[in-house]
């Protein structure tokens, strides 16, 4: 499969410069597996990931520039993750009268110490788990945290702070 | 072991076993394929709507002249003009830089219980529903570089804009109307992480007036102004607390002011702060009395 993108004009008129391929080859598997930590399918990880490509992508070149091409793509990953989460919670709701508390939107039968941790992940709020995926997967400081989630670097101190908390009593509880 | 050596070990072991699938990139240039055919599809039906628009201009001047010998070369110029210039401008209003359509327009009297903003006992206007907004969200709210989206129509002379602090941002929605001058003002805005419950919006307040509702922000904090007609700054500040982990929580205040001008409207603006540069981020903003 060529790697270029293909030659049409996104809607501001531009053309679409051909770094696609390489903006995959760079990016791709460790933005699936970003959102492999929020979301347990895998297709829909790769799905969201997709959606995320092709909504920076048509917006045109500005959001493509080399230094902010990685914080807009996992900015895009981390809002896909989050409503597909919102609705895969809407639809247990309807599906589930009496929902685990200890269990995330996706969370799994628990099968070991990762899974267990995982899904106690998985369980925190939206901001406390999307910034303790970035700091503890990609090692992301907190300046680079904050510009992906859009909030304060103040903020993503106390967010990684109370999701660590929040996932010691979890897990305690689950020993 | 601690908590955090387990979660590094477990996102270890779950992201090292994922290996995404070979079609990747010919799925994302198929979907960017689809998507262009979506644009180029809602372009046409745009073009379509303003040759219609254009078309039923000037069969309506026509016949209001009653007279097919009249020239009508200008009425037709300049609808077209203002047609194309509405059509090509509105997928692009998603951005900070909002049309500059405001007009120093001679002071002209509309009803002072309903807007917000701009001030109506000052002479600045707003011919563009969208530009009002985004001079409402920066010169009144304060937001530092809103995100401004598309004018959603609601009747003839109404509807709504969305503000957002930043392109990811919770949407602040900005109500419009145009009044008895034809210019366009904001009458409130409401998000839903801050609800004042009371006072609501056309109340009278005294002082001190109690401040209750239910609101989410960053450690809970939402802050509270107080504005009058007439004036730049605002009479009074104070602030409230709801909740800061993304659950409204109950909140309650006092806000003590006083109306020194013997102003009869003012503003209340709750905002909430997120941004580095401590600007808000989301606001709900009524029309009090005084």
């Amino acid at each position: 499969m060529a790697s270029m993108a293909p030659a049409f004009d996104h809607p501001a008129g531009a053309p679409i410069p051909p770094d696609l391929g390489s903006a995959h080859q760079a990016h791709y598997r460790s933005l699936v597996r970003l959102a492999s930590l929020l979301v347990d399918d895998l297709g829909t990880c790769e799905e969201i990931v997709q959606d995320a490509f092709v909504s920076v992508w048509r917006r045109g070149p500005a959001l493509r520039d080399g230094d902010r091409l990685p914080a807009y793509l996992r900015s895009a990953v981390l809002n896909g993750a989050r409503s597909h989460l919102r609705h895969s919670q809407v639809a247990r709701r309807h599906l589930q009268p009496v929902p685990d508390p200890t269990e995330g939107p996706e969370a799994r039968p628990l099968a070991g110490d990762h899974d267990r941790v995982l899904a106690a992940l998985r369980s925190l709020p939206d901001r406390q788990r999307e910034v303790l995926a970035l700091r503890y997967y990609l090692d992301l400081p907190e300046a680079e945290i904050a510009a992906t989630l859009g909030i304060s670097a103040g903020s993503v101190k106390t967010h990684a702070h109370r999701g660590l908390a929040t996932l010691a009593e979890r897990l305690e509880d689950l020993r | 072991m601690t908590p955090e050596d387990r979660l590094r070990q477990a996102i270890e072991a779950r992201t090292s076993a994922v290996e995404p699938s070979a079609g990747a990139l010919h799925r994302i240039e198929e979907k960017l394929m689809d998507t262009q055919r979506d644009d180029n599809r809602k372009r046409l039906l745009i073009g379509i709507g303003s040759a219609a628009a254009i078309i039923a201009v000037v069969v309506g001047a026509l016949a209001l002249t009653g007279d097919d010998d009249e020239p009508v070369a200008t009425d037709g110029t300049t609808t077209t003009e203002a047609t194309t210039t509405s059509t090509t401008e509105a997928p692009t209003t998603t951005t900070t830089e909002a049309p500059t359509t405001t007009t120093e327009a001679p002071f002209q009297g509309v009803d002072p219980d309903q807007p917000v903003f701009p001030d109506p006992t000052a002479s600045r206007r707003f011919d563009d529903p969208v530009a009002a907004a985004a001079a409402f969200a920066t010169d009144l709210v304060g937001f530092s570089a809103p995100v401004v989206g598309g004018f959603a129509q609601g009747d003839s002379r109404s509807g709504e804009v969305e503000v957002r602090g930043f392109a990811q941002g919770a949407p602040t929605t900005v109500l419009l109307r145009q009044l008895e001058d034809d210019t366009w003002f904001v009458i409130g805005a409401v998000t839903d992480s801050i609800q004042l419950a009371s006072p609501a919006s056309g109340d009278t307040i005294t002082p001190p007036q109690s401040l209750a509702g239910m609101a989410y922000a960053f450690e809970g904090t939402v802050n509270v102004r107080l504005y009058v007609d007439g004036t730049q700054e605002p009479i009074a500040e104070t602030f409230v607390t709801g909740r800061g982990d993304g659950v409204l929580g109950d909140f309650e205040g006092e806000l003590q002011f006083s109306n020194d001008t013997g102003a009869t409207h003012g503003v209340l603006v709750l905002s909430s702060e997120g941004g580095e540069d401590g600007a808000p981020i989301a606001a709900q903003v009524l029309r009090v009395l005084l």
